[in-house]
């Protein structure tokens, strides 16, 4: 269902999905030349550096990256109003589209403006992207709930982050100690277009390094081992040793150098989520702390917002938690919010 | 002097490696994350829930999206296959049509239809026509004449009030865009027996499949004065049609 989802989404790559390098292509024409013994062809198709560049290139989806590239430079700047409109151009179906929507309500989030940021994040948060949205998100909604004094939705956020992260957290703290997990063994049976997509992999993504298919590492090596798999598997036959050595050799080196990547991702991966657990768990103390002293609370003391004006030309749907593809990133929200500056007492 | 200085260099250095691999240790330390003492207790309060509950800042959140197709200003063309439901019990009708509907906004559109009817017997009135016949060749008079007045042709103009919109994903293809809306018309029927006026209303429902193609299915109740041999009568009948549009 996700794969399916990420399909549509990235619907105008479709020109460059269809010139994906294909293993089995590589294959075939290898099998035809080592059948013929075509020296020539042989060593065309045994160039692995050729390969490498043709197979995953340094940019995909250049533009996009350009762009959001550019808006990280005007929000490093806090010039954040030009780094959102810079945000707003990436296309849903670009690669990075779910990181400009993160960074965006990052932007709202310092210009506090909270409402925005949670429509970012509900976003981010809908069941369509959970292998594609790491735990900052939470961390995002989390702080914008507690700057609304939402403390019920941190409650809720927390409790969703433990439900969809838990079994995550545990998986990839195992890779960064392993570098090998079951997912990661079917990642390798199932690679056989590069450059790697997301809807290559479908759930399997949830338990791996967050847009580890996007690494070229990561994608460099397992080319690497599946033209060497490939290779070997044509020449279980013949007699030819010395591409047989050289393809062992391949096979071994990139499977090697596979796993210490996915390793490292993980290990980056988990550092940064340990960061983001201990935040939440402030962020969690500091509103039971407020809860009980915000019961003293009068209803003046909220700010009540309201939905922005629609017209004829939009449509209005209830958000049911569970949105559709084409309501993503067009959530609306109003919150009844506690006013700045205020005085506890405890 | 000498010795005194080497002593405080290796103080100095010792206090550095040591913060230093101390440091690290924290870092590989902090890097692991116990899933039972942070994860687990993480929002997990029901207590705190309902007292969070309690309070009264609350968030609501709603789905606001452009509808597919610009609907404000544009003509759409249409073509559509009908009949009539009820009136004359003898004949059945069924029509061709041609529409042009201006929508004025997503809530308004007006628009005219042409439609071309056919009619034929139905089993009754063949039934009837058959003994008419029969009696005709024995040399008899008939008792009963299948007295029909047939509906030839229509031409329309109509309003239409879109209150209700919806989206539906059909077979997993797509999302499509819908609105319900209701009709009122009137115009021209052209019968065997000559002209007369036509009024209708009814509802319908139109999908928006794309920015430019549109599928329409509409049921509407029409009446109008038709004049067989036997006299003049209000006929009241329903009409079905469906068909497919295009919009400039």
């Amino acid at each position: 269902m996700i794969s399916l989802i990420l399909f549509t989404f990235t619907v105008n790559l479709s020109a460059q999905a269809s010139d994906r390098y294909s293993v089995e292509d590589w294959k075939q024409s290898f099998a035809a030349a080592v059948s013929k013994n075509n020296v020539q062809k042989l060593n065309q198709l045994t160039d692995l550096q050729k390969i490498e560049t043709q197979a995953v290139p340094k940019c995909v989806d250049c533009e996009n990256k350009n762009t959001i590239r550019q808006a990280r430079e005007l929000f490093s700047k806090s010039d954040y109003a030009g780094a959102e409109k810079l945000y707003n151009q990436i296309p849903k179906g670009s690669d990075v589209w779910l990181e400009a929507v993160e960074e965006r309500g990052w932007s709202h989030f310092r210009r506090e403006n909270f409402e925005k940021t949670l429509a970012q994040t509900k976003t981010l948060l809908s069941p369509q992207f959970v292998g594609g949205v790491g735990t900052e998100a939470y961390l995002l909604q989390s702080l914008a709930q507690l700057r609304i004094c939402n403390y019920e939705g941190i409650l809720t956020t927390h409790q969703m982050f433990k439900e969809k992260h838990k079994t995550r957290i545990i998986e990839i703290q195992n890779l960064s100690n392993t570098g090998v997990n079951n997912a990661l063994k079917q990642v390798v049976q199932k690679a056989s277009k590069f450059p790697l997509k997301y809807e290559d992999f479908g759930e399997l993504v949830t338990k791996l390094p967050l847009l580890f298919y996007r690494d070229l590492e990561v994608q460099k090596q397992l080319l690497n081992l599946k033209v060497s798999q490939a290779a070997l598997t044509v020449l279980a036959d013949t007699s030819s040793s010395v591409y047989k050595v050289k393809f062992n050799q391949l096979k071994s080196d990139s499977s090697a150098k596979l796993q210490k990547r996915i390793q490292f991702l993980a290990t980056e991966e988990n550092a940064a989520s340990a960061k983001i657990v201990q935040k939440l768990n402030l962020i969690e103390v500091e509103a039971i702390q407020r809860i009980h002293t915000d019961m003293a609370l009068k209803d003046d003391s909220y700010k009540l917002s309201k939905f922005k004006k629609t017209n004829d030309d939009q449509l209005i749907f209830m958000d049911d938690g569970q949105p559709w593809i084409d309501e993503l990133d067009k959530y609306d929200v109003a919150a009844k919010s506690c006013v700045k500056g205020i005085r506890r007492k405890m | 002097m000498k010795s005194l200085s080497l002593l405080f260099s290796i103080v100095l250095l010792l206090t550095i490696t040591e913060k230093s691999f101390g440091a690290q240790a924290r870092n590989q330390k902090n890097s692991q994350i116990n899933v039972s003492s942070d994860v687990d207790t993480l929002g997990g309060n029901e207590d705190l829930l309902k007292m969070a509950q309690s309070l009264r800042s609350q968030t609501k959140t709603r789905i606001v999206q452009d509808r597919i197709v610009d609907r404000r200003n544009k003509l759409e063309f249409a073509l559509s296959y009908g009949g009539f439901v009820g009136g004359d019990s003898y004949i059945k009708t069924q029509s061709m049509g041609i529409a042009a509907n201006y929508h004025i906004t997503p809530r308004w559109s007006l628009g005219v239809q042409y439609a071309d009817l056919t009619s034929s017997l139905t089993p009754e009135g063949k039934r009837m026509y058959d003994i008419y016949r029969e009696s005709i060749n024995n040399g008899g008079t008939p008792a009963y004449v299948v007295d029909v007045d047939l509906p030839l042709s229509s031409t329309m103009a109509v309003i239409n009030w879109y209150p209700i919109y919806g989206k539906t994903s059909f077979l997993d293809l797509g999302i499509t865009q819908f609105d319900m809306y209701l009709i009122a018309g009137a115009g021209q029927i052209t019968l065997s027996s000559g002209e007369t006026p036509i009024l209708s209303a009814g509802l319908g429902v139109g999908a928006w499949l794309s920015k430019h193609l549109s599928l329409r299915a509409e049921i509407k109740y029409q009446t109008y004065q038709d004049k067989p041999i036997t006299g003049s009568r209000t006929l009241n009948t329903g009409m079905f049609n469906v068909g497919m549009g295009w919009i400039l």
